[in-house]
Order: structure tokens, then C-alpha cells, then sequence
């Protein structure tokens, strides 16, 4: 069976009937919606977020009617289905086959894997290019953004290059260990070096007489795992820690904020919250000042008139600093707070601070 | 003896090839020049050391903005870092950050589309010129296969930069298209240097089929005894993938296809693994063979028919480029022609659309024409041909417009697209003619684009009996370490077993 048709059986019976289909095709998708963010949390399928990007409507619909057909999953009612006794057999029959899945984490590194698969990418090449002391070769990454960085931390002398590719080599065998070989292998052949240009997906499923889908996640398993790795033990990995660390470098939501924006979107209010949870108001603002940050949908509107929010992301994006007083200073009618939300929308990650 | 020193020292090249070193005196000379010189001969090296020994900064048009890409690769690879390109692919900071340091680039690729926008224009402005050169040029003229509207400003652009040195290059213009090269550029007292379209290592093989199966059969036989590298052109994206899982089938399995629906990071490894020989056979789609610059190319098959003769020849041109015999082989099928014809027709907007994008504007609601422009549903083609020609008329960010004026406008458009419909169906009749004409290709395409017939050569033609057997072989199989992962990182890391 491929890949994809256990991914849905597996999120259907952790839903179990709790949501429509069109909410599932949202979280495996990726869309980017706060519920299909805080859903991914809730049923615990974080690793399912984005795992079938790029799946169209009709091919889940039509997955969706096979299964059925099949007996693998029943509908429930309008647009819900459970997962059949067959179903939930089969996927514990196959748990092994599937296990590689659990390193996957779709909702922490869905929107940035991809950078630092670039940055990952176009350092390899270089570094293994330039330790055979072939200085001609043709890049695989264009992206700018990756090419400078690469460019900044790129070892300058023989001895320096050396040192890092033993250490670089030791930390993702270490983590390519972690993982299954068929995996490894996909991750490995995706690489370019030295009198190598990497794999493309359709090769790599080809090869292993896999499909596209599974190559891809198999793929993106690794890349988690590592990211996960630099993440638990920077220390032991420098090298990647380095090239990545300020990439993956993001939070997501907390708990605490989740359950505030639960409570948000059953439209309380924000003293009602506070009295609810037990919140101080300045635990309050950091929520809504990280949601108002992770989650595009959520809309700063109620919270401060369009038109301030214009002059103060205009004002922001002249001077790009997130140092809060000088805004103030220049806006003397807005809060504290209202400032942090609208750069929370600006500038993503680095609204984090409060206060000054 | 200074051209020939530097040719040595930036290339390694011990001597020019017709045509260049003619041009660069002319250019370092401060002259016009409209140079044709056949495919894959080496235009790129005019201009580069053109810039070279000038000491300035070249603007380069160029049409298509994945062959844009391309080259800017290749110029880094050659040796020219400081290359950039400015192209409606790039997101806003990146093209903010190129034009903050556009000084320290010496050569600037841009698509004549982009140069609308005024900001860039006027950026483009602060630095100084000392070249500007008209990639693929015979995109300025109606009669040229590939009119690209917006060709038709760059006369402007180019006294607004201060008149620099202006370098026309095509490898395929008729006498016509000459003619509005240098009208349409303004550079009526360029030098002109003409040189015959043909490429004589280039085999040409034309074999035609009344049964789709027979052919498909023949391609697959041909791929496997052709010795590679080589590419093979298909008219739909379906197409090119369908052909390529037959040929894995076949157990072929060094094949891959490339083309404009996949996505950018993919695309670019296929293609640099064929630049590095791990592949031995692309199928692509013409959009996408542009870019390809393999010297060792032994063979481009077209599986379908081009929609003109100048395409044709743009696409044989990847073969061969180091000069040794090559083949050029097409399997024609009736039906072929129905795609292009398709084409053709739907390409330019219909009189409805017409009337839509100018109809009266009391009755629908607030919009200018350019927001019309975008609901009518043209294609990308379409669009760009009636942005060029909304905007010459002044009306394009207008709302209200007279009722005369826009029944004038209408009735232009209308007249300009019959004609240039009438003009690529006329050149789709052109090719068709020269598949099914018995005699020799060489002389019939020679005679297309208004040159001698040559009759001299060695090896010709299916016309003239050449043996399509002569380019059977097998290539030397590229040594593919194919082994575990942990090898392979290790040989990638360059550490010792
Ligand atoms: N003088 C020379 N000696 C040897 N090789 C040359 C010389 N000049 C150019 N070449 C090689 O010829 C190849 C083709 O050059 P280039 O891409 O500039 O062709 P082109 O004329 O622009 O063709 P097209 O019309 O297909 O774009 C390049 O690989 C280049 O290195
Ligand atoms: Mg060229
Ligand atoms: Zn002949």
C-alpha cells in the first residue's frame, strides 16, 4: 500500500471522527490555518503536518473513496470517516515498515526545511569539491540567500577544510545511523559532490522501487532527524549546528499559548482569559504576542486600528529595528502591546522580546 | 595579437572562430555590430571579451528567463563572477539587493520586460555602460519566430543609457529579420556580419511515419543505438515524461526528463547531471533546451515537429558544439503539426476577448484596461502581446476611454493579430513542406533563410544518403560509485577507509 493511504488511515483513527475530512487534508497539506496548526498539536499527528504537500483535493477524495471501497476506513457521517478494525490492523502489522515516520515533525520544520536543505546542500558540494581541489564546479543550489551563507562560513584554508569535513562527516554518520538504510541511502544520494550531482526524488523512488511520496518523506525523515539532533546536543554537533542552528531556531506555540488561543477563539475575552487560566496580563500579551506571531490567520485587528498598525510597520520597515522604544517614542498613543503586534505580523521570530 | 592573448588567457583557446574576432574589432573600435553567426559558435565569448577589454559593464538582453539563469551559471563557471541577472523570478529583497550593488557587476542580464518597471530603469541608469548587447535579436521583429513585443523599446532604453556600443546577435534571421534588427534598434550604420546559418558537422536526418506506434518504436530503437549524449525534444511536457518512463521500461535507465513543470531545485539537478555526463539521454521540451550548453552533444532527436524552421535550427544547434559530427534526426507524424497549430490559434486573444478587455465601460465596473487584461484568460504570450500594444497606445492604466478611440484600438488589434497568426501558420506551412519535400535538407533549409546551396559537403542529408548508422555506439560509461551510503559519504568527505 502507498505511503500516503497509510498516513490518512494513521490520522483518521488518531482523529477518531473528531474532525471533517476537509480539516485532515488541511494539516497533511500544510495549510497553514490555526486550527489545522493547533489540531496537529491536539490529536498529536505533528509529524503528519505537511506530509502530503502538494496533494490535490480530487487525488485525496479519490484515496479516500479506495479506502473505503476497500474497507480500510467507514464513513461516519457527511465527511467524516473512522478507521475500519481491518484498517487499524493493517497499519499494525506495517508499524515497522513505517516507523520511520515517528523522526518526522512536519509542524516545527514544514516551513523551514527547506532553507536549511539549501544551505545543507550547497556546503557539501563546496566542501567535498574543494577538498578534491576541484574549484570549477557548477552549483545545484541558486538560491541567494543559501549561497551567502555558505559563502560566510566556508572553511578558508586547506587544513581548516579538512577539519570540518571530518567533523561533519562524524555528525551525520552519527545521525544517519539513528535511522533506517534505506533512508540513509535516499538522504546520502541526494547529496552533491565532488564528480557528483545529487539525486532527484524520481530517481531515488525509482531506485528503490518506491513511490515518489515515500522517497520525499524519507528524505525529509533524515533532515529532521537532524535537525532534531542539533537541536537536543548542539555541543556534539558543531559543524551542522553552525551551518543551521539560527535556521531552525524557531518556537513554536507553547502549550500555555495554545490552550489561551482555544480560549481566544471561543471568543472570551481577555480579562475573562486571565480569570480562566489564572493569567498575569503580562503572561497574556507574550500569548498573544506569539500567536499573533505563529499563526498567519490571527488577525491583530481587534487589537489596534489599521491605521496605526499601517504607520508602524511602515516606520518599522524604514528603520528595521526591533528595538521597541524608538517606536514608542515616535507613536506616544499606542501601547507597549500594540507595538509587539504588529511587529509579531512584520518580523516573525524576533518579536519575541517584551518590554524594551 | 592582444585579442588573440586574451582569448588564450581567459579560455584557453588557442584561435577564434569565424566571425568573432571580426566583430570584437569592430566593437573595440566603437562600432554598431549585427552579428549572425550560426548556433553554438561562440557569440557569448564575443561580448564577454568585448566587456573585458573595454574595462566596462554590459547590459545583456535576453529572452527567456530560464536560459537567463543558465548563462549566468556559466558565465561564474567560465570565470566571470561578477554576473547577475535581473528577471521576474526574483523575490523583492533579492532584487532590491542586486540593484543596491549593481556596480560591482560587470554583466547584467535582463529580460526586456523588466525594464517597464521605472524604478529598475532608473537604477540601471546610475551606473555606466560601455556595451549593449541584443541576445537572441530576431525577437524584435514580427517576422522573426519568436516576436517578443517588448524588443520593440529597447531602442529607448538604450539612448536613455547614453547610447553605449550596441552588439546584435542571432544565430537565426532571415534577410527580413535583418532588416528590423537594425531598424528596430536603431543601429541602421552597425558593421553587419552575416555568416550562413548552416552547420555543416551537423547531420540532418528527417524520417516520417503514418503510424504513431511505428514511430514511437523507432525513437526507442534509435535512442538505444545512438551513442549519447544526447536530447531529445518533445512537444508537451506529457509527452516528454511518458517517453521517458517507456525508455526505463527499456531498461534505459541513464534518462531523465526536464522541463518547465518541475520544480526549480529538481530541474537543476537533472540538468547538472547531464552536464556531468551521470545521464546520457535528456528529453525535454523546447523552452527548456535553451539553456544547455554541452560541448559533447552527438545527437538531438525531435520527436515531434517544430512549429517553424527557425526553431529548428535553434534546437539542432545544441548538438555538436565541439564541432564533431553530430546528427539532427526528425520523426515526423502527421500529427504532429495539431499541437503547434492548436497554438497558434489560441495563443493571441480572440475577438471576444478583444471586445471584453475594450468594451464599454458605463455598464461593467471600475477597471482599467491592464485589469481587464488579466481576467480575460490569455495566455502568457497573449498577454505580454497586448500589454506592449495597450501601453504604445497610452491606455493600458486608463479607465474610460473614448468610445472612437476604442473601437479604433480594437479594430488595430485585430488586424495585428490576423496578421501575425497568418504569419506563424505560414511558417508552420514552411516546415511542414520541408519534411515531406524529397531532396536535400541542407539546401531547402539553406534556401529557406535566403543562402547558396552548398553542395560540397562530405556528409549531408537523408536527401543526399547520409548514414544515419555512422552515429551508432556506445559512450564510455561514467563510473558511478554506487555503493553503500556510508562509502559514499566517506568518499564525499574525503576520508581515508
Ligand atoms: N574560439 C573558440 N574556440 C573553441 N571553442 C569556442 C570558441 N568560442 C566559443 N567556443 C565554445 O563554443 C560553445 C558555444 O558557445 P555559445 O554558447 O556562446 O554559443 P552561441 O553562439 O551563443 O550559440 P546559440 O546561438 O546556440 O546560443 C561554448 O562551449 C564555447 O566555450
Ligand atoms: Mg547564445
Ligand atoms: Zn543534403
Amino acid at each position: 500500500m502507498d505511503i500516503s493511504r497509510a498516513i490518512i488511515m494513521d490520522v483518521l483513527q488518531k482523529v477518531d471522527g473528531s474532525r471533517k475530512c476537509s480539516g485532515i487534508y488541511y494539516i497533511l497539506t500544510g495549510k497553514k490555518t490555526a486550527q489545522s496548526l493547533s489540531d496537529s498539536q491536539w490529536f498529536k499527528i505533528e509529524p503528519y503536518y505537511a506530509s502530503l504537500k502538494g496533494l490535490t483535493v480530487e487525488d485525496f477524495n479519490s484515496i479516500l473513496d479506495e479506502l473505503c471501497t476497500k474497507e480500510f476506513i467507514n464513513l461516519k457521517e457527511d465527511q467524516v470517516f473512522l478507521i475500519s478494525e481491518k484498517g487499524s490492523n493493517f497499519l499494525e502489522k506495517n508499524k515497522s515498515y513505517y516507523f520511520f515516520m515517528e523522526k518526522l515533525n512536519g509542524l516545527k520544520y514544514a516551513s523551514i526545511e527547506h532553507k536549511c536543505w539549501q544551505v545543507l546542500s550547497l556546503f557539501v558540494q563546496s566542501l567535498s569539491n574543494a577538498l578534491y581541489h576541484f574549484l570549477n564546479f557548477s552549483p545545484v543550489i541558486r538560491d541567494r540567500d543559501a549561497a551567502e551563507k555558505v559563502k560566510i562560513l566556508f572553511p578558508r584554508t586547506d587544513e581548516q577544510r579538512k577539519q570540518v569535513a571530518s567533523q561533519l562527516y562524524i555528525e551525520l554518520k552519527i545521525i544517519l545511523k539513528k535511522c533506517d538504510s534505506k533512508s540513509a541511502e535516499i538522504f546520502v544520494n541526494k547529496l552533491s559532490g565532488y564528480n557528483r550531482v545529487g539525486h532527484t526524488f524520481d530517481q531515488s523512488a525509482r531506485e528503490w522501487g518506491l513511490s515518489r511520496v515515500e522517497a520525499v518523506l524519507r528524505f525529509r525523515s533524515v533532515l529532521h532527524m537532524i535537525f532534531y539532533s542539533i537541536k537536543e546536543k548542539p555541543e556534539s554537533y558543531t559543524v551542522l549546528y553552525t551551518l543551521l542552528g539560527e535556521l531552525i531556531d524557531i518556537p513554536a506555540l507553547t502549550k500555555s499559548a495554545l490552550q489561551t488561543y482555544h480560549l481566544l477563539k471561543q471568543e472570551k475575552d481577555l480579562k475573562e482569559i486571565m480569570k480562566i487560566r489564572n493569567l498575569k496580563l503580562s503572561t497574556m500579551e507574550d500569548h498573544l504576542v506569539e500567536i499573533a506571531r505563529e499563526i498567519p490567520d490571527f488577525s491583530i485587528q481587534p487589537y489596534i486600528r489599521d491605521e496605526d498598525k499601517d504607520r508602524v510597520s511602515h516606520f518599522y520597515n524604514k528603520t528595521k529595528k526591533f528595538k521597541l522604544r524608538p517606536i514608542k517614542e515616535a507613536f506616544p498613543h499606542l501601547t507597549y502591546l500594540q507595538i509587539r503586534l504588529v511587529l509579531a505580523k512584520e518580523g516573525g521570530k524576533h518579536a519575541v522580546g517584551s518590554g524594551t | 595579437m592582444q585579442l588573440e592573448a586574451a582569448l588564450k588567457q581567459y579560455y584557453g583557446f588557442d584561435e577564434f572562430r569565424p566571425g568573432q574576432k571580426e566583430i570584437l574589432e569592430d566593437i573595440l573600435s566603437g562600432h554598431d555590430v549585427l552579428g549572425m553567426l550560426p548556433t553554438g559558435t561562440g557569440k557569448t565569448l564575443i561580448y564577454q571579451l568585448a566587456a573585458v577589454l573595454l574595462k566596462g559593464r554590459a547590459l545583456i538582453v535576453s529572452p527567456l528567463v530560464s536560459l537567463m539563469q543558465d548563462q549566468v551559471d556559466q558565465f561564474k563557471q567560465t570565470g566571470f563572477k561578477k554576473t547577475v541577472a535581473l528577471n521576474s523570478f526574483l523575490d523583492q529583497s533579492d532584487k532590491r539587493s542586486i540593484l543596491k550593488h549593481l556596480k560591482d557587476y560587470q554583466f547584467v542580464f535582463v529580460s526586456p520586460e523588466i525594464m517597464q518597471n521605472n524604478y529598475i530603469r532608473s537604477t540601471l541608469l546610475s551606473v555606466e555602460w560601455s556595451l549593449f548587447v541584443v541576445d537572441e535579436a530576431h525577437c524584435i521583429s514580427q517576422w522573426g519566430h519568436e516576436f517578443r513585443p517588448h524588443y520593440l523599446d529597447l531602442v529607448y532604453v538604450k539612448k536613455e543609457l547614453g547610447d553605449p556600443v550596441c552588439l546584435a546577435l542571432t544565430a537565426t534571421a532571415t534577410v527580413k529579420v535583418q532588416e528590423d534588427i537594425q531598424k528596430y534598434l536603431g543601429i541602421e550604420k552597425a558593421k553587419v556580419h552575416i555568416h550562413s546559418v548552416n552547420r555543416p558537422n551537423i547531420s540532418l536526418f528527417v524520417e516520417s511515419f503514418s503510424d504513431l506506434e511505428h514511430k514511437q518504436d523507432r525513437a526507442i530503437d534509435l535512442i538505444s543505438e545512438l551513442k549519447g549524449p544526447g536530447i531529445v525534444y518533445t512537444n508537451t511536457r506529457r509527452s516528454a515524461e511518458q517517453l521517458v518512463n517507456l525508455l526505463h521500461e527499456k531498461g534505459m535507465h541513464n534518462v531523465s526528463y526536464y522541463h518547465g513543470g518541475m520544480e526549480q531545485d529538481e530541474r537543476l539537478l537533472v540538468q547538472k547531471q547531464f552536464l556531468n555526463s551521470q545521464l546520457k539521454l535528456i528529453v525535454c521540451t523546447n523552452a527548456f533546451g535553451m539553456g544547455i550548453n554541452k560541448p559533447d552533444i552527438r545527437y538531438v532527436l525531435h520527436y515531434h515537429a517544430p512549429s517553424n524552421m527557425e526553431g529548428y535550427v535553434q534546437e539542432i544547434g545544441r548538438a555538436g558544439r565541439d564541432l564533431h559530427p553530430s546528427a539532427a534526426i526528425l520523426l515526423y507524424h502527421p500529427s504532429d503539426l495539431e499541437i503547434p497549430f492548436h497554438f497558434i490559434e489560441n495563443e493571441l486573444p480572440d475577438h471576444n476577448q478583444i471586445d471584453f478587455i475594450l468594451s464599454d465601460y458605463d455598464v461593467l465596473s471600475e477597471q482599467t484596461v491592464a485589469e481587464r487584461l488579466h481576467l480575460a484568460g490569455i495566455s502568457e504570450t497573449g498577454q505580454r502581446f497586448m500589454e506592449y500594444h495597450l501601453n504604445s497606445a497610452g491606455v493600458l492604466n486608463e479607465k474610460g476611454i473614448s468610445e472612437d478611440k476604442r473601437e479604433s484600438l480594437k479594430k488595430t488589434l485585430k488586424l495585428k493579430i490576423e496578421a501575425r497568426k497568418k504569419e506563424k501558420l505560414r511558417s508552420l506551412r514552411m516546415i511542414e513542406n520541408w519534411i515531406m519535400t524529397n531532396g536535400c535538407k541542407r539546401n531547402m533549409l539553406l534556401n529557406y533563410f535566403g543562402e547558396e546551396e552548398k553542395n560540397d559537403m562530405e556528409y549531408c542529408c537523408s536527401g543526399c544518403q547520409d548514414d544515419l548508422e555512422r552515429f551508432y555506439g556506445k559512450e564510455e560509461p561514467k563510473l558511478l560509485i554506487d555503493h553503500e551510503w556510508e562509502d559514499e559519504l566517506k568518499r564525499l568527505f574525503r576520508q581515508e577507509v
